[in-house]
């Protein structure tokens, strides 16, 4: 065993205790920067609270956990991290010597042990100095002061971003007060933000997508509502966006109308003919679940006939859309199968097997695998996905209208872009006919398009006769407050039908073909058989339709479209 | 009076006895007893004896400025007779001549009839010589102290001679603003290891002093340490060890009493015309060691610096006519550059 020299063994010694010190300053430095660190994650809170408050409605979007959060994880960072800084030994000499009043005995005890001296005085300096270190008491040489100033900053300022985030922004309640369109900008966004929540996503991921699109949509136009004109044009892009989305909505829509005068031939099937006849995607949707529904308890017969009308169905929307073709034919080979194996059951129960309904429930499956309820069931869920989308652009366009208003921008721009979401059957016949029309006419359209534009003066005149493209052209004009709304663009999609569609009712058509369609007629006596709510959409679609096949005289377009705004507003 | 301090072990227990049976309890008790002797005689003026004291224990001279009838020279007396040494005084007068006080070759008939010249010690061959009223002396012969002073030797003729060891000047000199004084040339101010300031006794002090001195018996103090002894604690007192830190302070002090001195204070800047020499930074070091001792310590502390720097360096700064015209002493600077400057 190696004995160490009285002056190693005392400068072991000190160097011990004064770690002790070390670490007893390292929790009195924590707890310092603890406090400091809260106080700058105050700052940051102020900050945070201060720029939300100046830009209005964004203070709701900054939530309350990273407010709260951010000068408790700042502050424990940094005392956590200021824990990890070690103290340099001199350093600490000094630092006891002058808190426990040493008179520079551990400074001095120290630099002779480094330096390995060993004269008695020496000794004696070093022994001395480790007896008073002893003596000293930590908690008197270093209490644990409450760091009052960082901790009072940090309520101050904490209190400060409080005394913000509750008060009005003077600036903004002016700004508003003269510009009214910031609070329809805002208004709107909630609006839209409501729509958002009533899409019921119901483990569809289309509906999913845009309920979030909406969603996003509306965050977007509420924290630019400050700026009516980016709101706007949030909202124009949100609802671009939803058109990108509905593309298929056109095919379906088609496709479906395509197949309601074949659907009318059963009457298991005449409730789903029903549904598209009235354009209302959910409507249709819901029919489509019942029919599925229905299909399971058919007698074979039953299912045989059904299973006939879908088929022929299905040869309908084929030429339209593969996707609603297919679902049809795979409902109707289901139904056809499941006819087959109970027959092949029967058979073999007469001849005294058990067949346990196997191959009936084999034959009840497309060769893909699905049932006709499956298919059905499918067929509904892109309907009703379809018909939300139909909602979300309804409630957009109708945000916009009334944001647009608001801006001083009378003009709906509904039939403007040249092409039409609606789905409706209606839309389809008249479709039909306006193809005709405007084969007569030539770029009807387009020429009332160009008209827009050049033409700022001619706002809410007559356009004149709307089935042809050369008075359109000329008479025709929306007020757009002078600004250039020039849209010479390509036809609407409305003259490029080129399947032929069906006629309720009339069997099948050519495009040439034309016939009145019997649900614009006047509205019976009997009593409403469904709330307005049901209906409502697919009616705030007749503007829209109305424009498109110009139907609505030019100079009552906007008139009606407001109505139909005001009515989506309730 | 010196407490001994709680951490100075009795002298049965450790620390173990140091160089030539030297320890810090011996020389606190010495010290301690020196003190209680002149107490006996001196009323009051701790912090002169104190200082005188320092300046023995460190190896160095003294200087005693006040005006007459302060008991400077009985200080001296005391001390002289407190410690076993050989003493001997020097009135100064205007007269005195340099042969008188460091001695001379006289012309002596030896047995055989033949002549020699034979030195004659002067007074100056004392272990503490007592230099009273040293500045109404001629420079001359103020000026034949510097060799004894810093040498410790006196040369005659053409013969060197040693003065004994210890060997300790404890002048007295009344202010330099009095009748008939010469001012004492900068080089011998600087052989002073202190300058020590002699206040006007307190209320009590002078009472005190009115009933012991006019009393029947008048106290004489005893021997209580040897020149011997005396050498010992002296060189025990350089020992002590002094921290890198506390030393760089006291550089700092004596570099900012400088006026060429960048970081000097703007008051030295205007009014020093020299600041200390080096001696002044030994004076300062060597003090502070037997202060620190003396306080019960065995290194040596920024108090300890501050604590002697006033006595240690007022000699040493030379004042310009600015700070004569304003009224600025030396003691003024002095305490501006010990607060102004950091310790660290």
């Amino acid at each position: 065993m190696t004995m160490l020299s009285p002056a190693a063994t005392y400068h072991a010694e000190l160097r011990e205790q004064l770690g002790t010190v070390g670490r007893a300053l390292s929790v009195q430095r924590a707890l310092l920067w603890l406090a400091r660190g809260v106080a700058a994650g105050a700052l940051i809170v102020l900050g945070l609270v201060i720029w939300a408050w100046a830009r209005d409605g964004s203070l709701a979007n900054v939530p309350l956990a990273l407010l709260v959060s951010v000068p408790i994880v700042l502050g424990l960072t940094v005392a956590f991290g200021s824990l990890f800084i070690r103290h340099k030994t001199p350093e600490l000499a000094r630092r006891i010597d002058r808190a426990a009043r040493l008179q520079e005995r551990s400074t001095t005890a120290l630099e002779l042990g480094a330096r390995g001296e060993e004269f008695p005085l020496a000794v004696a300096q070093m022994r001395d100095a480790v007896e008073h270190l002893k003596r000293v008491d930590l908690l008197d040489a270093f209490p644990l002061r409450v760091p009052r100033n960082e901790l009072m900053t940090a309520f101050f300022l904490l209190a400060i971003a409080t005394i913000v985030a509750v008060s009005p922004n003077p600036w903004l309640l002016r700004a508003r007060a003269s510009n009214p369109a910031i609070t329809i900008a805002r208004e709107q966004a909630q609006r839209v933000q409501r729509l958002a929540d009533s899409i019921q996503p119901a483990n569809s991921p289309e509906l999913e997508a845009l309920r979030q699109l909406v969603s996003k949509g509306a965050r977007t136009v509420d924290a630019r509502s400050n700026e009516p004109d980016a709101a706007l044009n949030s909202l124009q892009d949100l609802e671009e966006q939803i058109r990108q989305m509905s593309a298929g909505d056109d095919q379906l829509a088609a496709a479906l109308s395509a197949i309601a005068g074949a659907l009318a031939a059963d009457q298991a099937t005449q409730q789903l003919s029903s549904a598209i006849n009235t354009g209302d995607m959910r409507q249709i949707a819901q029919a489509a679940k019942d029919l599925a529904q229905a299909a399971a308890g058919m007698s074979g017969q039953d299912q045989q006939r059904v299973a006939k009308v879908l088929r022929d169905a299905a040869g309908k929307a084929g030429r339209v859309s593969q996707s609603v073709s297919g679902q049809l034919s795979d409902a109707a080979d289901a139904m056809q199968g499941a006819t087959s194996g109970d027959s092949a059951s029967q058979m073999a129960g007469q001849q005294g097997q058990t067949g346990q309904g196997t191959p009936g429930q084999q034959g009840s499956q497309t060769s893909n695998g699905r049932s006709a309820q499956d298919a059905l069931n499918q067929l509904s869920d892109s309907a009703g996905a379809a018909g939300e989308r139909q909602r979300a652009a309804s409630q957009l366009e109708s945000s916009r209208n009334a944001l647009e208003r608001a801006l001083g921008r009378t003009q709906s721009r509904s039939g403007s872009s040249g092409r039409s979401s609606s789905s409706s059957s209606q839309r389809s016949q008249a479709s039909s006919q306006q193809a005709g029309d405007q084969a007569q006419g030539g770029q009807g359209q387009g020429g009332d398009q160009a008209g827009d534009g050049t033409d700022g003066n001619a706002g809410g005149q007559p356009g004149g006769d709307q089935g042809n493209g050369a008075d359109t052209g000329q008479g025709g004009g929306y007020s757009n407050g002078g600004q250039n709304q020039n849209r010479t663009g390509p036809a609407s999609n409305l003259d490029t039908i080129s399947s032929p569609q069906q006629v309720p009712s009339n069997g099948a058509a050519t495009p040439d073909q034309s016939s009145s369609n019997p649900y614009l007629a006047d509205a019976g006596t009997g009593n409403a058989e469904t709330t307005s709510e049901n209906v409502q959409p697919s009616f705030s679609r007749k503007p829209t339709t109305g424009n498109d096949n110009g139907s609505i005289p030019m100079g009552l377009r906007d008139l009606v479209k407001d109505y139909f705004s005001s009515l989506d507003q309730k | 009076m010196t407490v001994l301090p709680a951490n100075v072990p009795p002298p049965s227990g450790l620390p173990t006895p140091l160089a030539g049976g030297t320890t810090p309890y011996r020389f606190i008790e010495t010290a301690r007893a020196i003190e209680a002797e002149v107490a006996q005689v001196i009323i009051g003026q701790t912090e002169v004896v104190r200082g005188v004291l320092t300046c023995l224990l460190a190896g160095g001279h003294a200087l005693l400025e006040g005006i007459p009838g302060l008991g400077k020279t009985l200080l001296v007396r005391t001390i002289g007779e407190a410690l076993d040494l050989s003493f001997s005084r020097v009135q100064f007068t205007p007269d005195l001549m340099p042969a008188d006080i460091t001695g001379t070759s006289i012309l002596r008939d030896s047995a055989d009839g033949s002549r020699s010249f034979e030195f004659q010690p002067g007074p100056l061959f004392a272990n503490l010589v007592l230099a009273d009223e040293v500045n109404r002396a001629t420079p001359k012969t103020q000026s034949a102290l510097l060799e004894a002073m810093q040498e410790r030797r006196v040369t005659a003729g053409r013969t060197t001679h040693s003065l004994p060891e210890p060997f300790f000047v404890l002048a007295t000199q009344n202010p330099i603003e009095m009748e008939g004084t010469y001012p004492l040339p900068e080089a011998q101010l600087d052989r002073f290891l202190f300058k020590l300031t002699v206040p006007y006794p307190s209320e009590e002090d002078l009472l005190r002093i009115a009933a012991l001195t006019t009393g029947a018996i008048m106290p004489h103090p005893s021997h209580v340490a040897t020149g011997a002894s005396l050498i010992e604690l002296m060189r025990f007192a350089r020992e002590v060890p002094v921290a890198e830190p506390v030393l760089r302070y006291a550089v700092r002090i004596v570099r900012r009493t400088n006026p060429d001195t960048p970081d000097a204070p703007a008051e030295i800047k205007r009014y020093a015309r020299y600041g200390s020499s080096p001696r002044g930074l030994q004076s300062i070091v060597l003090g502070a060691k037997v202060r620190g001792l003396l306080e019960g310590r065995y290194n040596v502390s920024y108090d300890d610096i501050r604590s002697v720097a006033l006595a240690a360096l007022r000699h040493r700064i030379i004042l310009g006519f600015e700070a004569d015209a304003e009224g600025i002493t030396t003691d003024k600077l002095i305490h501006d550059v010990v607060t102004t400057t950091p310790e660290e």
